[in-house]
């Protein structure tokens, strides 16, 4: 007996190997391993299936060439925007979606701003601007991501998607103005300005994709985004707080450059 | 230098081809291609369609080379990729893949495999897919792919011990579900091809 500590890899190696793992260490071992123990019952009947059940390795033949020639073909701008680490791509991501409300705020800011209550102003800036990063960092993590972190996209593509409507019920808390509570105004020109605005986002997004073929709940994700940008920079420039012009004119955006991108997608499409 | 017996580890080979040598990353495909081809073809059962899946993956690892932390071991991260991309093709195709295990009637698109195996991944795959999801990946991670729970616990996003949590439940409900399966026969020995088994206890 060594002093080594038995791995539960160990275990399973032995298994594989064509034996019943024995001796002091292995007893040792399923001592305090309730479940390696449960390979051992019945006649270690579990550990001897699971490890006939192990293919043997596959040997690849040429597929090597076929691997290079597509590594060969990665040249070009978008080659190398997508090989950048995800952080750099992240902020230059969310960067521009926080530089098009900045540039807003400055120069083409909501005419009641002085009037606006600052904390409230903020708070829904802030609720934007996170709900940006957020989902910047789960779209662009793509294939290197934990299954689990995977698994939850469905639901975080949901929440992002109903961000901006939830901003919208705080919007009107920080209006002082009665005039703009109350005027449903023109929501088709927000929807069109903020669309339009943030399609840029969804072209740099293009760009920065790694994966051939994207799958539907990134592209729900990428809209959602997208609208998330449109929400930010049309908060900083309209000054309307009617419910029903933030939710037709500004919280939709994302719903329809979503379902856009969703109407786009094939799925055996490749997005490169 | 054949590839295989390259004294470097992978993740020294990794960060070498991240910095710029070409080389490298033929031995780092010589090393997991054979790994990601059996893991493909375990639910897969179409040699072209595990192929292009494989051939996905070192492109992935080649786009997102820069992500790579040194200080990491290269298996899970290969093996979180090749796993999301087979997660996305199953979503793609709309089918969960245990139907592949089950339907399975011809000849599996792997090498070698003799009767009494094939019978054996049969009742195993039945009983694995009544499996939570959770629970079965990480069997199948550990089990089948080679992982030791630590890589698991990477590939999966939880704790190691959390994975090994789930391994435990997994193999009690996975026994429960075997028990009225006929007994194996005596052991015959290792699966041939194993290179991971030999040296064990």
């Amino acid at each position: 007996m060594t002093n080594k500590t038995l791995e539960c890899a160990e275990i399973r190696s032995s298994f594989v190997a064509g034996r019943i793992p024995a001796g002091l260490e292995v007893e040792e071992h399923l001592k305090w391993c309730p479940h390696c123990r449960e390979l051992f019952e019945n006649g270690a009947e579990l550990g001897r299936r699971l490890a006939r059940a192990v293919l043997p390795e596959a040997s690849p033949d040429d597929l090597f060439a076929l691997v290079d020639r597509e590594v060969q073909r990665e040249v070009g701008l978008r080659a190398r925007l997508r090989a950048l680490p995800t952080r750099l791509r992240a902020v230059i991501l969310g960067g521009v979606a926080l530089l098009l409300a900045a540039a807003h705020l400055g120069l083409r800011r909501r005419i009641d701003f002085d009037q606006y209550s600052p904390a409230v102003f903020w708070v829904v800036a802030a609720v934007l601007a996170a709900a940006i990063a957020l989902g910047v960092w789960r779209l662009l993590r793509g294939s290197t991501a934990p299954l689990a972190f995977v698994a939850r996209e469905r639901s975080a593509a949901f929440g992002l998607l109903v961000t901006p409507a939830a901003a919208a019920l705080l919007v009107p808390l920080g209006s002082t103005s009665e005039k703009w509570l109350s005027t449903f105004g023109d929501p088709q020109y927000c929807f069109l300005y903020g669309a339009v605005l943030s399609l840029p986002l969804l072209g740099l997004y293009w760009l920065f994709e790694r994966r051939d073929r994207v799958p539907l709940v990134a592209l729900v994700t990428a809209g959602a985004v997208a609208g998330l940008a449109g929400n930010l920079l049309l908060f900083t420039h309209c000054p309307s707080a009617h419910l029903g012009h933030l939710l037709l004119g500004h919280a939709t955006i994302g719903v329809a450059l979503s379902l856009l991108l969703a109407g786009l997608w094939r799925p055996s499409q490749r997005s490169g | 230098m054949p590839p295989l017996s390259d004294p470097r580890s992978d993740e020294e080979l990794m960060a070498a081809y991240v910095a710029g040598n070409g080389a490298a990353f033929r031995i780092i495909f010589e090393r997991y291609a054979p790994l990601l081809l059996r893991a493909m073809l375990r639910e897969l059962y179409m040699r072209e369609e595990a192929n292009d899946l494989v051939q996905q993956t070192f492109l992935q690892l080649h786009r997102a080379r820069a992500d790579f932390d040194p200080g990491q071991k290269l298996k899970p991260w290969v093996f979180t990729i090749a796993m999301n991309l087979k997660r996305e093709y199953f979503r793609r195709k709309k089918r969960r893949p245990e139907r592949s295990l089950e339907a399975e009637t011809a000849e599996p698109a792997v090498p070698a495999l003799g009767a009494a195996q094939v019978e054996a991944r049969r009742t195993l795959a039945r009983a694995l897919a009544g499996l939570p999801d959770d629970q079965r990946e990480v069997i199948e991670l550990h089990w089948f792919d080679g992982l030791e729970f630590p890589e698991v616990a990477q590939v999966v996003g939880a704790s190691t011990s959390a994975v090994k949590v789930r391994a435990h439940r997994g193999y009690v409900r996975l026994r429960q579900a075997l028990g009225d399966a006929a007994p194996l026969p005596p052991l015959e020995g290792a699966p041939p091809g194993n290179r991971e088994g030999a040296g064990g206890i």
